[in-house]
């Protein structure tokens, strides 16, 4: 349904530089899917999703690749042609904050209202009666459509935001970090409304989050960006289970799980890389403990490991190695830059 | 036995909520306060980390902030190695403000953008007046490389914007422990830093707990990482603590209905996991007019008349755990002092 190749995306710099914020990235998504898309912060997995719904910052551009969204290349559209064909009535978007996303001057239902009149002939009892059946899916008093904003709480307006996006019967709506800003109870039952909805309208959604707690307990597929490419692709089984990639397996280690009672948690050395100059070879070399000269020098790949699981990394072969290494921290310690061992030595 | 470290009784604290110029100046009209904080009582022992978690808006960190003084208590004791350091000649004699720290959550808002590191790190010395100029310099340069911020003059000079998340939060620690406190309040210290590094945040605590001894309150939504870091932890609902106890028992077995909610959803690693999330109804009610009895009972799937009638206290619920619900009055008849 949505086939991405070889995206580019970059943002223009005041001194004529660009930032390459996604580079090369080739993924599809099928209809009916969640797909979650994690990475930290700076990795370009919102810029990835908004130039899908071509929501980018003024600077922001896609120079090279395609966007196939149903057998049309989106970049080929052009604004107007995107506008009133594509963004909402096709493809819809959750932002991060909700609270921002609304505009506070306009009660709630309103502003749903007239995201449904400006894209379908409808009278506004149709529309309103529309606004109030999504708010009783989603479980908000339909009685407070005539609310402003501010007088929802942080779940209830992510739940409002998600009835705007899901007003016009989208076939793929992008959630960035719909719940990150939220407590466990709402985003627990947050989670399960989107994931119940999804079903019942067959949508694709991408879920965009850091949390990789969240992806797994929702999604069907993961893919794991690094540096603005997906540098590890699969479903959510084997991405948790059996990943091939460093990086997921150090994110993976990272994470303080509830369900685990004495975890040795290891945190990733190194800082992002920089997006000006990208430098030659895998982008998560330096940071990498298993990274060998072909690593610096070479950019891996793409290659697929059975069934979909697809992995840019040139010692993804060495599995169970490479999963039994990263699980130690000495592993990641042992690698640190110059700062993190003078802890050590500081420690004796 | 020695005294804890720190001991809460019946700690309070009200704001009030509509306070406007005609109430003010002429009475008109009622009062209404928020009860952030309403009655919570704990210890900590001296080394002991001890965790508090709750969803937002459960006055944990207004507890944190009453604990250290930064807002006035509005009723009930706080001892700090025994003394009441509610009464401010207490604190004055005790050097409180140099015993007790606090790391905030957000590095990018905490430190003064106009302060270089060396300055941020050195002005708690400079307020209090310790050693020489020259001994204070000697000080910060130890403490910035022992938060791992190595060598400390690739980054003293620095000023926060050129540092990353994880660096500023080091900078932090490094002027939290400066005074060599005996307590650090440490709320969610780690919530605000990419995965990859949260790690070595929560590592460098955990050491310098070990090395200098400190006691720690971590305050944090994330369960998860309050079972990694805490000894113990408590669960605070409006205001109220509901269950206290050793930090993996909680979680693993938690026994008040709104603890048991909050660890069924946590979302976890496994997707296998298919882990069944008590339903809660409804949202937090409103903190001014609190539901009358168990302030849990208009959510709880368990609920029965009862519940509202009166406020339950702490019952034992076995294992130095504690929680605060009717269900566990018919086994064991042991009531804890309220």
């Amino acid at each position: 349904m949505l086939e991405l190749t070889d995206v580019h995306v970059e943002y223009e710099m005041e001194d004529g530089g660009a930032v390459h914020a996604v580079n090369g990235v080739s993924i599809s998504l099928e209809k009916n899917k969640i797909l979650g898309l994690i990475g930290e912060s700076g990795s370009g997995k919102s810029t990835l999703a908004k130039a899908v719904i071509r929501l980018l910052a003024k600077n922001g551009d896609v120079p090279e690749g395609s966007i196939e969204y149903k057998g049309t290349d989106l970049t080929e559209l052009s604004d107007r042609e995107f506008r009133t064909e594509i963004r909402w009535d096709e493809i819809s978007m959750v932002p991060q904050n909700a609270m921002n996303g609304f505009d506070p001057v306009y009660t709630v239902g309103n502003q749903i209202v007239q995201a449904i009149r400006t894209h379908e002939d409808v009278s506004k009892g149709e529309a309103r009666e529309r606004a109030r059946e999504l708010f009783e899916q989603l479980g908000i008093d339909p009685g407070r459509i005539d609310d402003y904003p501010h007088q929802f709480s942080g779940g209830m307006a992510q739940r409002a935001m998600i009835a705007l996006a899901l007003a016009l019967d989208p076939s793929l709506i992008i959630a960035d970090e719909p719940t990150t800003a939220l407590d466990v109870v709402i985003q627990d039952r947050i989670l399960q409304t989107l994931r119940d909805l999804q079903q019942e309208i067959e949508s694709s959604v991408v879920l965009i989050t850091h949390d990789i707690s969240v992806v797994s307990d929702i999604c069907d597929e993961i893919a794991v960006m690094y540096g603005g490419r997906v540098v590890e692709h699969a479903d959510v089984e084997t991405i948790i289970k059996e990943p091939r990639h460093p990086y997921t397996l150090g994110l993976r280690n990272a994470f303080p799980d509830i369900e685990e009672d004495d975890q040795d948690l290891i945190s990733i050395p190194g800082t992002p890389p920089d997006l000006v100059e990208p430098p030659e070879g895998c982008g998560f070399a330096p940071r990498c403990p298993f990274a060998t000269d072909e690593c610096w020098d070479v950019t891996p790949e793409p290659e697929e490991y059975g069934d979909g699981h697809i992995v840019e990394c040139h010692r993804a072969d060495e599995q169970e190695l490479l999963t039994e290494e990263a699980k130690r921290k000495e592993t990641w310690m042992d690698l640190e830059t110059e700062p993190q061992q003078g802890v050590e030595e500081a420690d004796d | 036995m020695t005294s804890p470290k720190i001991e809460v009784d019946d700690l309070k604290k009200h704001f009030k909520s509509n306070e406007d110029l005609f109430t003010r100046l002429f009475g008109w009209g009622e009062i209404e306060y928020v009860k952030a904080v309403d009655g919570v009582s704990f210890e900590i022992e001296e080394g002991e980390s001890f965790g508090l978690a709750g969803e937002s808006g459960c006055g944990k960190t207004t507890c944190g902030k009453s604990l250290l003084h930064l807002h006035e208590p509005t009723s009930g004791t706080v001892s700090f190695d025994g003394q009441d350091i509610t009464d401010p000649a207490v604190r004055d004699e005790m050097d409180f403000r140099t015993e007790a720290q606090i790391i905030q959550q957000n590095p990018y808002e905490s430190i003064n953008p106009r302060y270089r590191v060396f300055d941020w790190v050195k002005e708690p010395l400079d307020v209090h007046g310790i050693g020489s100029e020259e001994e204070r310099e000697n000080t910060v340069i130890e403490t910035i490389e022992s938060v791992g911020l190595n060598p400390a003059e690739a980054y003293m000079h620095e000023y926060p914007s050129e540092l990353s998340g994880g660096e500023r939060q080091r900078v932090s620690i490094a002027r939290a422990i400066i005074l060599e406190p005996s307590f650090i309040l440490a709320d969610e210290p780690a919530s605000m830093l990419d995965v990859s590094v949260r790690a070595s945040i929560l590592d460098l605590l955990d050491r310098l707990q070990d090395e200098l001894g400190i006691s720690i309150l971590y305050i944090s939504h994330d369960l998860s990482l309050l079972k990694h870091m805490c000894d113990r932890i408590g669960i605070m609902y409006l205001g109220k603590l509901v269950e206290v106890g050793p930090a993996t028992q909680v979680i693993n077995d938690p026994q008040h209905p709104y603890t048991k909610a909050l660890v069924g959803s946590t979302p976890t690693i496994d997707p296998d996991d298919e882990r069944e999330a008590a339903e809660l109804k409804g949202d937090i009610p409103d903190p001014v007019n609190l539901p009358s009895g168990c302030r849990f009972a208009p959510r709880c799937p368990e609920a029965t008349d009862e519940c509202t009638v009166e406020e339950p206290p702490m019952y034992d619920t076995g294992d130095d755990q504690q929680a605060r619900c009717i269900l566990y009055d018919e086994e064991q008849k042991q009531t804890i002092s309220e």
